[in-house]
């Protein structure tokens, strides 16, 4: 009897680890999330987004590469809203014609879209199918995305330049409103509102898509005036990136984040902040932005870093992104979570291919190995920049789908 | 000091009490005079569709010349009206019944934004197709409407400058004329828009955003030759959506400086640049009588009076540039062979106030007899411009920019022999090769059939020359840098207005 029970012990755990074994090559660890990030823009020559068939394809195309969850792209401002907002209002937004002061984009459909203006509404239908799915869903917000040619700035922004920033020659650069402003501020955070009542279950700020904005243009009148009472008789620095100057612009930057964050613990909602250029200095969202990530994940602002891109050396990509990202893992506090950009994006340098092309490997080869360090490192999971066009190719997609 | 702050405050309180006294007419923007006065067009947003509508000034009454449906499945938009002299009202118009990606696909209608014309309650369309016409106004005989335009392609599938916002014309009278170019836009982050021609019927004003986050600004050229046209808006100022006076010497427009509340009404006196803010507003017209002008604010339409004091004192006409002779203060020689980058330090660090320029002698294909030259002009925000001396081999040039900023001319745009080509500061110069258009990519060689590029950063302080030639073909003889107006280089178009 003791020897037949060993024998169905054994014959049990045999087939246990034959079924293990026959699965697909995993991790012990528990299993990354795979987010997806959509925007339905290059998408645009692909199907039509305008209507819920289209919607619903977008959603199978991101299961492709084995997606957890697709972050729904909307802007920060202005343009392509996607959704009926009261702060963007249609028709200025996407019928460029109407508003005098934008120039007009020259590509194709996407720049035709009205998905703000359709006899649906966007975000709730796409959630509802993620969650038939069992696909986590959230926002992929830029900050605020503008493009050089100005025909992405935000309505609100157009429709009032004396909150737009400013060089320190006092010439206006129309790109950005200014958070240094209170009227700016609250409309900002209008928007947070905005985007919290569509109830998404995460919101990841990407920080990258900002229009080329930095401190370099926050020389307005609130911050000089700021520069005055704290400096009296010295005039503002002439480099941007001058340390008291980089303290008095993150006044409002960091106050802003503050504010979105308190709003999005109250509702239930993880706020992630995407940071482009990481390198072991780690100060390059300080100096761009004002934006110490450290601290607002300290303070539980946020409940997660999403390192974009890491700023790796050629010579030995794999290694020093695995430096780089151990290390922003190792700032994380407070139970924050750490995600990084698998993308086939090739802008920052940090493409897949590229890292392929710099290790001598295949690109599902780069992939396996960016994966095993997001496993190994702890990381919660990968982005994947951005889900257009099919642009992840058939052997990546494999690749992720083991993970 | 306490008697100059008192003057400010009164000044302040005037325009205050001035604005109060506006009268509000209806609710809507963009308005549109009619030539006799009597009516006025606007447009007015309303279930995020925006409508087209004519109200009589003297009885109040409005007469909807296209109000979109509120059905959702249809996205029906009209906007910018503008009057001929015969009560004909021109304006631009789409009617979206179709998805962007059906409109872009094969199937389905191509659907872009019309121009419509509409006269005693009945439309016809004058331009349409799968492009966007809109910013129209007449000519002052009503015989031309000028119009801004964006789409299409030209011959052989080239690159058409109406792709890119540029300003076209079209015969008033035909039955679907074709649009016929009349200024392209400068480069791909660029566009120019809101033509409207003086009452004289000689001059040609419009906005233009310039470059990547640039801001607008606004520029007058001679109506028989756009090529001959200046900057007239300052280089500190967002300026857009001109009208003229009657006087065909000042015009009212919309714009915005450091320090204003917001957009506001302003009026130049365009001789000499001289500005003075009315009020805040937007999308101001002028009466024909020259005494009232509409604009809209926050979603109203007002009527102000304005008189002489509300016009500038023209300013002291700014140094002529133009007008010292050429300098050269050094000189490269060989600058460069194929595939080497060479840095060009000037001797002198540019200044508004003074023209520079760079003059490169090249050979091509052995041949010596093709050189250009670059100028700086004054004012804020310094513009070069683009000569060709020699045209022989170069018949097209494309100039792209740097992240910074942008410049340059349309690539089907020939350059021709002593004729100004405005560019901005900073640009990069791609030059074409046996009319080709070149598309280099991150140093690699551009592709065929172009022969080669050779381009040049142009920075305050210096130069970059660069160049990606097959075979060897080209060889910069010489390169002068100097101050003062080069020789064989036409004079920009000079104000006063003769």
């Amino acid at each position: 009897m003791k020897a037949e029970r060993h024998l169905a012990t054994t014959f049990a755990l045999a087939l246990a680890l034959a079924a293990g074994g026959a699965a697909d090559v995993a991790p012990a660890a528990p299993k990354l999330e795979k987010l997806a990030l959509m925007d339905s823009l290059d998408m645009a020559n692909w199907c039509d987004v305008e209507t819920k068939e289209g919607c619903v394809k977008l959603v199978e195309d991101c299961l492709r590469p084995g997606s957890t969850g697709i972050l729904w792209r909307d802007k920060g401002g202005g343009g392509w809203m996607r959704y009926p907002s009261k702060e963007e209002v249609a028709p200025k937004t996407s019928e460029y014609v109407i508003e005098k002061r934008r120039n007009l984009p020259r590509f194709g459909a996407y720049w035709a879209l009205r998905l703000d203006n359709l006899d649906f509404e966007v975000f709730p239908f796409v959630y509802e199918e993620c969650r038939r799915r069992n696909l986590a869903y959230g926002i992929h917000q830029t900050y605020e995305e503008n493009h050089t040619s100005n025909h992405s700035q935000s309505q609100w922004t157009i429709e009032h330049p004396q909150f737009w920033n400013c060089a320190l020659d006092g010439i206006p650069w129309p790109g950005h409103a200014s958070l240094a402003y209170p009227e700016v501020m609250a409309h900002k955070l209008r928007f947070a509102d905005e985007h919290i009542a569509l109830k998404p279950q995460k919101i990841f700020i990407d920080m990258w898509r900002c229009g080329h904005w930095s401190l370099r243009w926050e020389y307005v009148k609130p911050n000089l005036d700021r520069w005055a009472a704290l400096y009296p008789g010295e005039p503002p620095p002439k480099d941007w990136k001058d340390d008291r100057w980089t303290r008095l612009c993150a006044e409002s930057t960091m106050a802003y984040l503050r504010e979105y964050g308190r709003r999005c613990k109250a509702a239930g909602i993880q706020l992630v902040i995407g940071l482009p250029e990481m390198d072991l200095k780690d100060d390059f969202a300080w100096r761009q932005y004002g934006l110490d990530w450290k601290l607002l994940m300290a303070e539980g602002t946020i409940n997660g870093i999403w390192v974009m891109n890491a700023k790796y050396d050629p010579a030995r990509a794999m290694e020093s992104t695995r430096e780089i990202l151990a290390y922003v893992k190792s700032k994380c506090v407070n139970g924050g979570k750490a995600y990084f950009g698998v993308n086939w994006y090739p802008a920052r340098g940090g493409g897949i291919a590229r890292y392929a092309q710099l290790s001598g490997c295949t690109s599902a080869e780069a992939t396996r190995r960016l994966m095993e360090m997001l496993s190994t490192l702890g990381y919660a999971g990968a982005v994947f920049e951005c889900l257009d066009c099919h642009c992840y190719p058939k052997d990546v997609c494999e690749e992720l789908r083991k993970w | 000091m306490v008697m100059r702050a008192l003057m400010a405050a009164l000044a302040g309180a005037a325009l205050c009490a001035r604005g109060a006294q506006d009268e509000s007419v209806v609710a809507g923007e963009n308005p549109a005079i009619s030539r006799d006065g009597r009516r006025l067009a606007f447009q007015r947003i309303e279930n995020r569709r925006c409508h087209l509508g004519v109200v009589d000034l003297a009885t109040g009454r409005i007469e909807w010349v296209a109000r979109g449906d509120t059905d959702r499945t249809r996205l029906e938009n009209a906007c910018h009206p503008a009057w001929g002299p015969d009560g004909s009202l021109v304006y631009s118009y789409a009617n979206m019944t179709n998805t962007a990606y059906e409109r872009f696909s094969a199937k389905g209608p191509k659907l872009g934004y019309a121009l419509r014309v509409w006269k005693d309650g009945s439309s016809r369309e004058l331009v349409g197709g799968l492009t966007r016409n809109f910013s129209p106004s007449f000519t002052p005989d009503g015989r031309t409407i000028y119009f801004c335009r964006q789409g299409g392609r030209g011959a052989a599938g080239r690159h058409d400058f109406t792709r890119r916002m540029g300003i076209a014309r079209v015969d008033a009278a035909a039955e679907h004329p074709d649009p016929l170019p009349v200024i392209g836009c400068p480069s791909r982050d660029a566009g120019l828009s809101q033509p409207v021609v003086s009452p004289d019927g000689r001059w040609l004003a419009y906005a233009e955003l310039s470059r990547a986050y640039g801001i607008w600004g606004i520029k007058v050229g001679r109506l028989e030759n756009p090529k001959e046209q200046m900057s007239v808006s300052s280089g500190d100022q967002s300026a857009y959506a001109p009208n003229w006076f009657p006087d065909s010497r000042h015009i009212v427009y919309t714009g915005f400086s450091v320090g204003d509340p917001g957009w506001c009404v302003y009026v130049m006196d365009v001789a000499s640049g001289a500005m003075k803010r009315l009020c805040e507003g937007e999308d101001a017209c002028v009466a024909p009588d020259g005494r009232t002008i509409y604009y809209s604010l926050r979603g109203e339409i007002r009527r102000r009076a304005v008189d002489a004091a509300d016009f500038p004192a023209p300013a002291p006409l700014p140094p002529d540039p133009s007008l010292q002779p050429e300098q050269v203060l050094a000189r490269y020689d060989t600058v460069t062979t194929n595939r080497t980058n060479k840095v060009i330090k000037a001797p002198h660090a540019c200044s508004p106030d003074t023209v520079h320029f760079y003059r490169y002698k090249f050979f091509w294909d052995g041949r010596p007899d093709a050189f250009l030259c670059a100028c700086a002009f004054g004012g804020a925000g310094s513009s070069w411009s683009f000569v060709l001396d020699h045209a022989s081999t170069m018949s097209g040039v494309e100039i792209g920019g740097s992240s910074t900023c942008t410049a340059g001319i349309g690539d089907e745009i020939g350059v021709g022999m002593h004729e100004i080509t405005s560019i901005i500061a900073g640009g990069v110069v791609y030059n074409s090769i046996d009319g080709c258009v070149p598309m280099p990519r991150r140093g690699r060689l551009p592709r065929d059939p172009c022969a080669g590029v050779w381009h040049m950063n142009i920075f305050p302080n210096g130069g970059r020359l660069n160049d990606r030639v097959k075979d060897d073909k080209l060889r910069v003889e010489s390169v002068e840098m100097g101050i003062g107006w080069p020789k064989n280089v036409p004079r920009p178009l000079v104000f006063p207005l003769p």
